[in-house]
């Protein structure tokens, strides 16, 4: 096995299979004995009524791994005690409509707070593995974003000195790994090399782009068994294959459970491969 | 048979199910009526512009698509791919007001993945709107939860320019008529002096000084365009009317989504209401009816079953909650462009 990294963000457009994907992955890394945690993000802004909307998450306690929600208003509040030394401070501060003016109308200052908190938690313990169940590809680009605008913005303050830290941190090739889940569609692997050429503008980051849901490579089936819309499916994907091997990395093929929890559990021997 | 057109065709959906490809070929099958008609994407994704075949340099401008299909049928139709920092500019122009483009912390937010890709766009769409030219617009809204922040959007602009903000920029405005740059120091000011002394000298601390500034300066900028965004508020009641609006949830049984879908119901409660039409996407059925698997071969029996009880599934729920059920069978092709045309069809007949 190579050398982990600290961090594994999982990304991808809508509905290829992040949550699974990034659960067999934290059960895979958990089974051999590693620390592990699975992260996602609750809320985009800050509101008093739970916004969040469920993609899956609750598979996590079936498979025996603990999934965190952050939420906006909690990582800011505690943010800002921790610079304040004061949860009085804190608590005023996320509840006065300036600050909330202020961090809804500049919606990828979320993220920036969010990376914040995912970084402490390595830093009180290294030995952690995240993995980070990260929304659709063009947010996950404004997320890794978030870091460079706004070590533009701030240029001066506690923040600023944060997001630079953020930076040194994050961008070091030990340490994160970005895993672009697609789907072998000719829209969704497009898409996917779009997202990597953009992450590779913004640092040279650690990609890997997997390919999700194929059924070119289903196991224990023959494929002249295969009814003729498998069999068109499989044509189509071996056209896909074809013009884009080179850029991706790996395919996982469909697993025939009905059970999110089943698939989950269906795909983990798969997982050395996207390492 | 079909679905009537209306003034706005909204196209929500978890992401990944197909719909900006669903969009595309409704606004394709409108068109092919007669009508008008611009179609909107918010994605930042930015599929449209692999289907239609737009370049980059489309962003932000409307275009028009003759013959989308390439198949040499009379059909056109106008396309417009959001683009941030093209709105802002827009916003600029009508308001006759520089500031908005000179603002140092706007024009990082503006950037295609800036982060106000969802307020920006209400705005757009109003814009496009006053044209008066359109019979119909069909509007791709962003994906999962980010659709939830297009409509919410609307709150924030209202939350933003709440009364206790108005006052503060009524002063600004009267000190400082042109609102030349330097409002920003001026807002500062003016703030500690209303109150909010304590929180600003918190926040200083944490985000530095001079964010503090750029950022009054900021919202001293959008208040100067505060029209274009006010604006966009009574576009949300329009949106919300089902005499002008149709709603499109898009899912796809291909996926594990029903939970999702459901949630996001729940949470855009009286824009998604049982009068949506849910679009059930990649339907397999008649396929998997002409498929009998050997009781030789388990997988195939498990793979079968697999596929039939995820789509019965979604159907008989779907069915139970909303009124309209559409449902479009996949499309077994490579090129994206034979689905935008296949499913423009299936819309005639559905």
């Amino acid at each position: 096995m190579s050398k982990l990294k600290n961090l594994y963000i999982f990304t991808g457009k809508g509905g290829v299979g992040k949550t699974t994907l990034s659960f067999s992955f934290a059960k895979y890394l958990k089974d051999q004995g590693k620390k592990v945690k699975y992260i996602y993000f609750k809320t985009g802004s800050i509101s008093d009524t739970d916004k969040s909307i469920d993609q899956g998450q609750s598979v996590g306690s079936e498979i025996g791994i603990e999934s965190i929600g952050l939420e906006l208003k909690e990582c800011a509040q505690g943010y800002i005690s921790k610079k304040m030394k004061s949860e009085t401070i804190g608590k005023w501060v996320v509840k006065t409509p300036f600050f909330r003016a202020l961090i809804n109308m500049i919606p990828g200052f979320n993220y920036l707070i969010y990376l914040g908190r995912i970084l402490e938690f390595i830093h009180e313990d290294p030995e952690l593995i995240i993995i980070i169940d990260s929304p659709s590809s063009g947010h996950a680009l404004t997320m890794l974003e978030a870091t460079h605008n706004f070590s533009e913005i701030f240029q001066s303050g506690v923040v600023f000195e944060d997001t630079k830290k953020m930076i040194d941190m994050m961008f070091n090739k030990d340490f994160l790994q970005v895993n672009i889940v697609t789907l072998p569609t000719l829209m969704s692997v497009h898409e996917s090399l779009e997202l990597n050429e953009s992450l590779q503008k913004i640092t040279k980051i650690d990609t890997k782009i997997i390919c999700n849901n194929s059924y070119h490579n289903l196991e224990g089936i023959s494929e002249s068994k295969l009814p003729s819309f498998l069999q068109n499916k499989i044509d189509n994907e071996h056209q896909i294959i074809e013009q884009y091997q080179d850029s991706i990395t790996t395919f996982i093929s469909h697993s025939p459970s009905i059970n999110a929890a089943q698939i989950v559990k269906d795909l983990i021997p798969k997982m050395d491969k996207t390492l | 048979m079909g679905v009537e057109a209306k003034q706005f065709e909204i196209f929500s959906g978890t992401g990944g199910v197909g719909k900006t490809t669903m969009a595309t070929s409704r606004a394709i099958q409108i068109a092919r009526t007669g009508k008008s008609v611009l179609l909107i994407t918010i994605d930042p994704a930015k599929r449209l512009k692999e289907l239609l075949g737009m370049k980059d340099e489309d962003a932000g401008e409307v275009v028009t698509i003759n013959d989308p299909l390439k198949t040499g049928e009379e059909v056109k139709l106008d396309a417009l791919l959001m683009n941030p920092e093209r709105t802002i500019q827009r916003i600029a122009e009508k308001t006759k007001t520089q500031d908005i483009l000179q603002s140092r912390i706007l024009k990082i937010l503006s950037k295609p993945y800036g982060g106000l890709n969802e307020i920006l766009s209400i705005v757009e769409l109003q814009f496009n709107l006053e044209k008066n030219q359109y019979d119909t617009i069909v509007l791709d809204t962003p994906p999962g939860a980010h659709f939830l922040d297009f409509l919410e959007s609307v709150d924030k602009i209202s939350a933003f320019f709440d009364q206790s903000f108005i006052d503060i920029f009524n002063y600004i405005g009267k000190k400082n008529a042109k609102g030349k740059m330097g409002a920003g120091r001026k807002l500062v000011t003016m703030v500690v002096s209303t109150g909010v002394k304590k929180l600003l000298s918190y926040l200083q601390k944490v985000t530095g000084g001079k964010f503090i500034e750029d950022f009054m300066e900021a919202v001293g900028a959008i208040y100067s365009s505060k029209d274009s965004f006010l604006s966009a508020l009574h576009l949300q009641k329009e949106l919300k009317s089902h005499s002008k609006a149709n709603w499109y949830l898009v899912t796809s049984v291909d996926q594990n989504k029903l939970k999702e879908a459901i949630e996001l119901q729940n949470h855009a409660k009286g824009l998604l209401d049982e009068k949506t039409f849910i679009i059930l996407n990649k339907c397999l059925q008649e396929r998997l009816d002409d498929w009998q698997p050997e009781d030789s071969d388990p997988l195939a029996k498990k793979l079968k079953d697999s596929f039939v009880h995820r789509e019965q599934d979604l159907k008989e729920f779907m069915k139970t909650k909303f009124r309209h059920v559409l449902e479009f069978s996949e499309v077994l092709k490579v090129s994206p462009l034979d689905h935008v045309s296949e499913l423009s069809d299936q819309w005639k007949s559905i």
